[in-house]
Formats: C-alpha cells, structure tokens, sequence
C-alpha cells in the first residue's frame, strides 16, 4: 500500500463520516436523542483520526520523496532538506487545505466533547453545522479542487521533484506562520457555529457567546500572532527590508483581525450591558465569512501579479461556500431581527461602551477599507475594462489616521467608566497620561521625527502608556491596602484576579510596541546603495561598512553567492553575509538578506548585483532600520497578554451590595 | 477648588504641548532631490513584483525605474510629468494609488464615508440614551449585574 | 430601521457575489494597459555585435519585430530558435527583427548570441530605458511595429514560430490595404 492510497483512503472514509456526523448532530439536536449524540461524538473522533492519518500520509510521502504524487514531484526534491520536506505539508495549495481540515477537524472534536456536556442543545447545533463545514473541506480535498494525493502515471513518475518554491525553504520561520494562521482562521468558526446555532433554535440568552470567549481569544491572538510572523518572515526572507506591503495575501489575514478585535471589545458591552446583540452576532458572522474570502481571493488565483502562475479548480467551490456562509448566516439573523432588539441603551458618548462603539466603527471602516483596495481593481475592470492598482501609498494615507484615532481610543476607553464620565473623573483619569502624551510628543521632536503621523503615534503611544501604568499602579496600591499584599504579589494577583482587564492592558501595551516600531521604522530608515570592489567600504547612518570579499557556496539543494561584510559604529561589530541564492529547479534568483538585529537598530544589508564573472564588484544595498525588532517584540506581548486574558477567573464569591451602593457604582 | 482648576491647566498646557509638537513637526521642508526620487518611487508599482512599490522593491526592472526617475528628477521635471511618463508606457497600471480627481477618487472618499456615517450612528445611540437608573430602583437582574459587576473590578 | 438592514444587506451579498464571479472570469496574467495601438517611441542604441549606432528611425517604412530578451532568461534560450527560423525566412525583405537585450552585461549577452548561433542583430538597452518605455515586464516580450510606425501588437513570454508568422502576416496585409 502506498502513502497515496493510505491517504486517499483515509479521506474518502473521513467525508462519509462526516457528512454522518451532520446527520446525527441535527437529529440529535432535533430529537433531544442522547444516542444519536452519542453517536455523534464518536464520529467526531473518528474524523480526526482519520485525517490525521491522512496528514501524516502526506508528511510521509514527503520525508520518503514518493515522487508518485503531483504534490510531492512539485513540492519537494531529493536534496530538500528534512525539515523543509516536512514542512512542505503546507508548501502549496493542496497540503494547505489538507492541514486546514486537520485543525478543522480538531474544532469539531473540541466542541463535539466540551461544548456537548456544558450547554448541551446549542452545541449540538454548532457541531452539525463544523461537521457541515468539515464535510465541504473534505469535499475539496477528496476532488480535484485540492486533491493532495493525486498521482503521476507510473511510467511518467520523475526521477526527482521541483523541490519547494525557494522562498518557501529559506527560512525556519515558515514552519510557524502559516500554521499559526490557519489556527485562527479555523477557531472562528467555533464561534460561528454557535451563533449560528443560537439564532437557529432562537436562543436570546448570550450564553453562547461567554461559551466561546476562549475560542474567539484564541483565534484573534493566533491570527495576529500568525500575522506578525508572517511579517517577520517577509522581513527576513523577502529582501527588501520592509514587514508589510499591503499584499492581497496579508490583506487577507489582516481583515477578520480587524473584525475580530472589533468583536472582542464589544461583547463586552453585551457582557456587561446586555446591548449591542445584532452587532456581536454580525461581527462573528463578518469574521468567519473574511476568513474563508480571503482564502478564496488568495487562492484562486483572481488577485495575483502577473508572475505567478497558480491556478485552480478551487475557486467556485470557495465562492459558493462564501456566499452560502453569508446567506445563511445574514439571512438567520435578520430572520432574528425582532428577537435581538437591544432594550437598554448606550450611555454618554464619554462612556465606555460609547467608545467602544467608536472604535467598532473605525475598525469597521478599516476592514471595509481593505476589502475596497483589495477589490477595487477587480470592480473597476469587470465594470470599465480598466486595469488599475491600489497598493502601500493608498492603504497608508487611509488606514495610518483610522489607527491613529483607534490609538486615541485605546488610551480612553479603558479610563472611563460605564454608563458616563463626570467631569472630577476625567480629570483623575487623564491628567498623567495627557502630560505623558506632550513628553511622548516633545521626545519625537527632539529625535529628529519629521511628520505629523510619527510624532502623534509617540504622543499617543506614551498616552496609552501612560493609562496602563496608572491602571496597575492603582489596582497594586488597592490591593496592598486592602489585602496588605507585598508589591510582586500585589501585582501577580491582578492577573489572578482579573486576568481579562489587566491581560487586555498587557495586549495594549504590545499593540503600542508595535505602532512605536512601525512610525520609527517607516520615517527614520537610512539606507544607502554602493558598488564595491573588495576591501571598499561605505558609512551609513554611522555605521563602517567593508567589503572584505565575494564567495560561492555550494550545497546540494542550492548555490549561494554571499558577499562578506564587516560592520563597525555606533558599539557594533558584527559579520554579515547577504547573499544571492540560485535553487537548480527555478529560474528565481533569491535574495538572502543578511540581518544584524538590534534592540535599537536592524541593520539589514541586501546583495543587489554582484559581477558574475570574476568576483570583482558587489552591489550592496544598507538600510539600518530604528526599532524594527521591537515589531516582533510587540507582537509576542499581544500573544502574552492574550494568555493572561485567558487565565481562568477565580471562583466567584457573591458580594451583597445593598441598594444605594449598587445605584452608586452603576452610575460611576 | 483651586486644586481642579490647577489640573485643568495642567491638562491645557500638555494638549498645547502636543499641538505645538505636531504643527513644527509638518513645518514644510524643502525635499533634497533624493528625497524626491523617493517620493515619487514610492507611488510607482514596481511590474515584476507582488505588489511592491518601485521605492521598495530590489529588483532590476525597479532598480532602472528609480534610475530613471532620478535622471528626469535632475532634468526638472514635475512630478506629473514623470508619473505621466510612466503612464504612457504601462497604463494607469502602474500607480499604486488612482488619483483623487478621477473616477477611481471614490476609493478616497468611500472610507471617509463610512467613518462619517458609523460615527453619526453610534452618536446618536449614544446620545438617545434614556436616564441610567429607572424611578422604580434596579430589578433582580440589574442587581445581579451589578454584584457580578463589582466582583469583578478589584477597584 | 429593520427594512432597511434587510434591504442593505441583501444588496451587498448580491452585490459581493457578482463582482467576485465577474472577477473570477478574468485572467490575471492579461494585461491589457500599455503601449499595443499607440506609436512605437524612437530609441537610439549600440549594437551588440559591433557598437555601431542602430536607431528605430532607421527602419521606417519597414515592419519591425521588437524582441526583448536576456542571456539568463531560460524562456528566452526557448524561443530563440524560432526567433532566428523567422528571421531567416524573411531575412532582406520588407520585415526586420530586432533583438533588444537589457539587464544584462554586454560580455554574457555577446557570448549567448554567438553559443547560440544568432544571425539577427541586437542592440543594448545598457539603463533599461528603452524596455521601460515600452512597457515591457521581464523578458522575453515580443513587440509588432507595423510600416506606420504604430505597436500592432505585443506577446508577453517565450514566442512560437506560428505566432511570430501570424503577426507579420497580418501587418503585410493591412499595409499593402
């Protein structure tokens, strides 16, 4: 028996389960029939099983280069290091979908054995509609829209494989990012699924929503982790010393984070005010249904460059299953309009929830904003013919202002009370971190910043900062008089106490760490293009830079071509080798950067050109880049702070609060 | 209270600090020529790339485009002549952003649209807002909410 | 209120879907934007092989093949016997094939042509200038000048014999009309 048959096998057998599992999760909802529920989480075990064994057929087909699979032929070669075959699961299209399924897989497993015991006829709703969309998955997988196990004729079987696409097999950050990406976008669908199955059974309570907390964090923490990575992997790999190029694919992955942050923040309101409940749900629904959008435009080949050249059956399928997700999803929930009228009301525009009504509105504007410049060339030339470009200077002059102010909010919303402000609160909360603002402004200036969005990134950024530290000052100082905590348990018990507040703060400060590195990293880059001969060099931004030669390196798998640098200044001494990488099965000259990081300065130097012949002459290009690495920093913050905020809450203690009190801290 | 009203300039001179900060900061300065050939690159699409711009991009076709751009920089040229230059050979194609005045504009104008009217919206719900206490005193519900409420806020 | 939610709604999903579909029937490799209809801009440039001065204006009146190329371009190497087959086919008549080498050393470029056995001329776009201003991509891009001067057409990748034939044809026919 071979890989493909084990595979294939397995995922044949996978899809009539599933589509089992449909069955039996809706009867079993209908019927309240505990067998047929039983039945269904069997079958949901069984699921993953067996496309875990088809994962790990393909994993197999790949580490033994069974060159009897397309995607193995296309996707890998004989001198493809292990790591890189392994990888290579998600190399191109069909593995990608195939891991997919594997974490969808998981989700359905996950819901079929927690969420079926915790809320027992809502779950059972949600796991008929994951099996629903694991079947359509495993539809894919099992047809020619994304079949990984499709063999080459016998007699045709090639000797060796393409090997990765080189991009792909140059650095060890592609074993994390896509896989984190994936995760998030699979985990929306636990939420969708049981919004879905509230608005089907007509379930008004927003007990599914607190059920999905978990998921709902996870996803957004692993999307923007898996975001941030991919930007670190285009930094590191790319060559052209920048993160983010507005690319249809990171736009892709960029969108339901944005309606997923928007989320976060306004179910809080509904948590807390019982308000906003239409919203939340279409929210859940916009997050699930950009996820699967963006796979359909990164993947089916409607928005690519003219030099790339995948094409595929997928995309119908994806479209249909887009718009069906729609359809059921908008259409349930104005089918639930009358049912989810709010009955309360926001309080003063200086209150909590008005802020975080604000600021779902601007990053409603900035998902929509995306969405338009990724699809506008496409409107454009199906309406006129016309063939045009939005990139970077568009998406910059909108989204930059849309984060400035979302920066604003994220200094003010946390500071105010529910319900509204009065005049003695503002004044309490914001007299510190409004004097850290002008000291975040004056450092700008006296850096040297140039432009209004830089030095009112820093002004905002010690502004935000400012308010988080206030928060855990106070919340220490509260508990060592109360509790007489000393300072290191005072502060640990925040987290313990109330890991969802102070984890959001730990994400806020990450989020800022994050705009500080992409104001200084984008207005405060030098660089600088030389030609060198060996021995020559070059100063930028006081930094030395020498020449000291040109090599070849051959491996099996690839031949490089590095020039060797010797950087001095500014306390540095480093040796860097950027180089030019030629892999035997593709026409595709890489670039392989060489990178000395620094908490204060990456210094990123590229090898443009280099004189084929004798080694006479490179081309070096250096750009020493502010504050880069504080990017990848930042977003390890958010992923930190996202576990805290998943830290279970302690065992509540009812507290009576008699009347007048409550009346009091209501208003407050 | 003289303490409040010490704060509220204290507050006023730090908001003036940070306007002061930003009007020196967008003070106009004249653009050195290198500066200039970035600019310009910037909004250029560099064709062979997944989207780059021909400014970030490292590849030969970018590589000549920026030369090109500093030869007609130091030949005088206005930016539109330049962009326009551009245009002749590779169409509308290769900016990066559709000019304001053209049909394409609506793409600037459409977020700050969207900005505009959700902001009315949620201003107005925030405002229609109906006093926060009802005369009768809060219900079982309220009252369960508001012990969850400060449970949770150690404060 | 909930009129119009469901109003706008329903407009949106439609509206999504069918710029999606629309836009799924296009080919993203179709570039239609560029020089093709418009007159051929004049160039000045050394000739490979001996650094004499070959211009555009030259071969007014005449049709002219533009054939952008490289030494390291592996389409490039593919066409290049259907290049030199056409050209000897019509080698002293009415037609000229021109071969344009840019982001390419002279040395390399030389040694590709005379490996592969070249007999049509090529001249070298040293700054690229000239590829900029016919838009072309990457190489190898093939451009068709009829006798008025006017880009007829354009092939974008490796050319074949057939479509090299077609384009000349068709530029004959409505030059003799």
């Amino acid at each position: 028996m071979s890989w493909a048959d084990v595979g294939a096998g397995a995922l044949r057998a996978a899809f009539a389960v599933s589509l089992w599992g449909v069955g039996a999760a809706a009867y079993a909802a209908w019927k309240r029939d505990a067998r047929a529920l039983r039945s269904a989480r069997a079958v949901a075990i069984a699921a993953f099983a067996l496309v875990l064994l088809a994962d790990l057929a393909m994993v197999g087909a790949l580490l033994t280069h069974d060159f009897s699979l397309v995607y193995v032929a296309e996707n890998n070669a004989r001198e493809t290091p292990l790591f890189y075959s392994a990888i290579a699961l998600w190399a191109a299209l069909a593995g990608s979908i195939l891991l997919w399924t594997l974490i969808l897989a998981g989700a359905v497993v996950y819901v079929a054995l927690r969420g079926t015991r915790s809320l027992p006829r809502l779950a059972t709703v949600a796991l008929a509609v994951l099996f629903a969309m694991l079947s359509f998955f495993l539809l894919l997988v099992t047809t020619a829209a994304a079949d990984p196990f499709t063999r080459i004729a016998a007699d045709q079987v090639p000797a060796d494989g393409n090997g990765p696409n080189p991009l792909l097999q140059n650095h060890p950050l592609m074993a994390l990012h896509p896989p984190l990406l994936y995760l998030g976008y699979v985990l929306t669908s636990i939420p969708f699924a049981y919004a879905i199955a509230a608005l089907v059974l007509g379930e008004t309570s927003d007990r599914w929503l607190t059920e999905t907390r978990k998921a709902a964090l996870a996803s957004w923490a692993l999307l923007g982790v898996g975001i941030v990575a991919g930007a670190w992997w285009s930094y590191a790999v790319l060559g052209w010393g920048g993160y983010w190029a507005w690319d249809p694919v990171e736009n892709a992955a960029i969108m339901p984070w944005l309606t997923a942050t928007a989320y976060l923040h306004s179910v809080m309101v509904e948590e807390k005010r019982r308000l906003l409940r239409t919203w939340n749900i279409a929210l859940v629904i916009a997050t699930f249904a950009l996820t699967i959008l963006g796979t359909f435009l990164t993947r089916s080949g409607v928005v690519n460059s003219v030099h790339s050249f995948t094409q595929s059956a997928i995309g119908p399928l994806l479209l249909g299953y887009f718009v069906a997700i729609l359809v059921l999803g908008v259409g349930l929930l104005l089918y639930r309009l009358n049912d989810l009228t709010d009955r309360g009301s926001i309080g003063a525009p200086l209150s909590r929830e008005a802020i975080f009504l604000f600021q779902n509105v601007l990053f409603i504007a900035a998902m929509l904003t995306v969405l338009l410049g990724t699809l506008y060339p496409l409107i454009a030339e199906a309406v006129s013919g016309a063939q045009l470009s939005i990139g970077a200077p568009y998406f910059d002059r909108v989204e930059v202002p849309i984060g400035l102010a979302l920066l604003f909010l994220m200094g003010l919303g946390p500071q105010l009370p529910w319900h509204g402000a009065s005049r003695a609160t503002l004044e309490r909360q914001f007299t510190a971190p409004v004097i850290a603002a002008a000291g975040g402004a004056i450092v700008a200036v006296l850096a040297g910043m140039t432009g209004v969005a830089p030095v009112l990134t820093y002004a905002l950024a010690a502004f935000v900062t400012a308010t988080v530290v206030q928060e855990f000052t106070r919340g220490v100082r509260a508990r060592r008089t109360l509790h007489l905590e000393p300072l290191m348990a005072a502060f640990l018990a925040l987290f313990r106490r109330n890991g969802r507040r102070y984890g959001g703060y730990v994400v806020h400060l990450g989020i800022v760490m994050v705009v500080v590195a992409i104001a200084t990293s984008q207005s405060r880059t030098t660089e600088l293009e030389r030609t060198l001969g060996p021995g020559d060099a070059m100063d930028v931004a006081g930094y030395h830079v020498v020449m000291t030669g040109l090599r070849d390196i051959a491996e099996p798998q690839r031949a490089t071509t590095v020039a060797d640098l010797v950087i001095t200044g500014n306390g540095a001494s480093e040796h860097l080798h950027p180089g030019l990488v030629q892999y035997p099965n593709s026409a595709q000259v890489i670039g392989s950067p060489g990178i000395a990081a620094g908490s204060r300065d990456d210094i990123y130097t590229i090898l443009a050109a280099y004189d084929g012949t004798g080694n006479a002459w490179a081309t070096i290009r250096v750009r020493v880049i502010p504050l880069v690495s504080w990017l990848w920093a930042g977003g390890a913050v958010v992923g930190f702070g996202a576990l805290l905020a998943a830290l279970p809450p302690p065992k509540r203690r009812t507290i009576l609060v008699p009347a007048p009190v409550a009346d009091a801290v209501g208003a407050e | 209270m003289t303490g409040s009203s010490k704060t509220r300039w204290i507050i006023v001179a730090a908001i003036l600090a940070v306007g002061l900060a930003i009007a020196w900061s967008a003070r106009p300065q004249p653009l050195t020529a290198a500066e200039h050939v970035d600019r310009i690159a910037a909004e250029l699409r560099c064709p062979v790339c997944q989207g780059l711009s021909v400014q970030d991009s490292p590849s030969e076709t970018a590589r000549s485009m920026r030369a090109l751009v500093a030869q007609r920089v130091a030949e005088g040229r206005t930016d539109d002549e330049i962009r326009a230059e551009f245009q002749r050979s590779y169409g509308d194609w290769i900016l990066l952003s559709p000019p304001l005045l053209s049909p394409s504009g609506l793409v600037w104008l459409a977020p700050l649209a969207a900005v505009a009217a959700g902001a009315w919206l949620a201003w107005r719900r925030a405002r229609g807002g109906a006093p926060v206490i009802a005369g009768n005193g809060p219900t079982a519900a309220e009252l369960q909410r508001l012990r969850e409420l400060v449970a949770s806020e150690p404060e | 209120m909930n009129r119009i939610a469901r109003y706008s709604a329903v407009a949106l999903i439609v509206g999504l879907a069918l710029v999606l579909t629309l836009a799924f029937r296009r080919d993203p490799h179709d570039i239609k934007t560029g020089t093709v209809g418009k007159p051929a801009p004049a160039f000045t440039l050394l000739s490979l092989a001996d650094g004499t001065s070959i211009s555009l204006d030259q071969y007014k009146g005449k049709i002219v093949i533009l054939n952008f190329w490289s030494s390291w371009c592996i389409p490039c190497k593919e066409e290049n016997p259907a290049l030199t087959n056409v050209w000897e086919r019509y080698r002293g008549t009415d037609v000229v094939l021109l071969g344009v080498v840019f982001q390419d050393s002279a040395d390399a470029a030389r040694a590709y042509t005379s490996q592969l056995g070249n007999t049509w001329a090529s001249a070298i776009d040293d700054s690229g200038q000239v590829a900029l201003s016919y838009g072309v991509f990457g190489p190898p891009e093939t451009y068709f000048i009829g006798a008025d001067g006017v880009i007829a057409g354009r092939h974008i990748g490796p050319i074949d014999e057939a479509t090299l034939m077609t384009g000349i044809e068709t530029l004959r026919k409505s030059a003799k009309q």
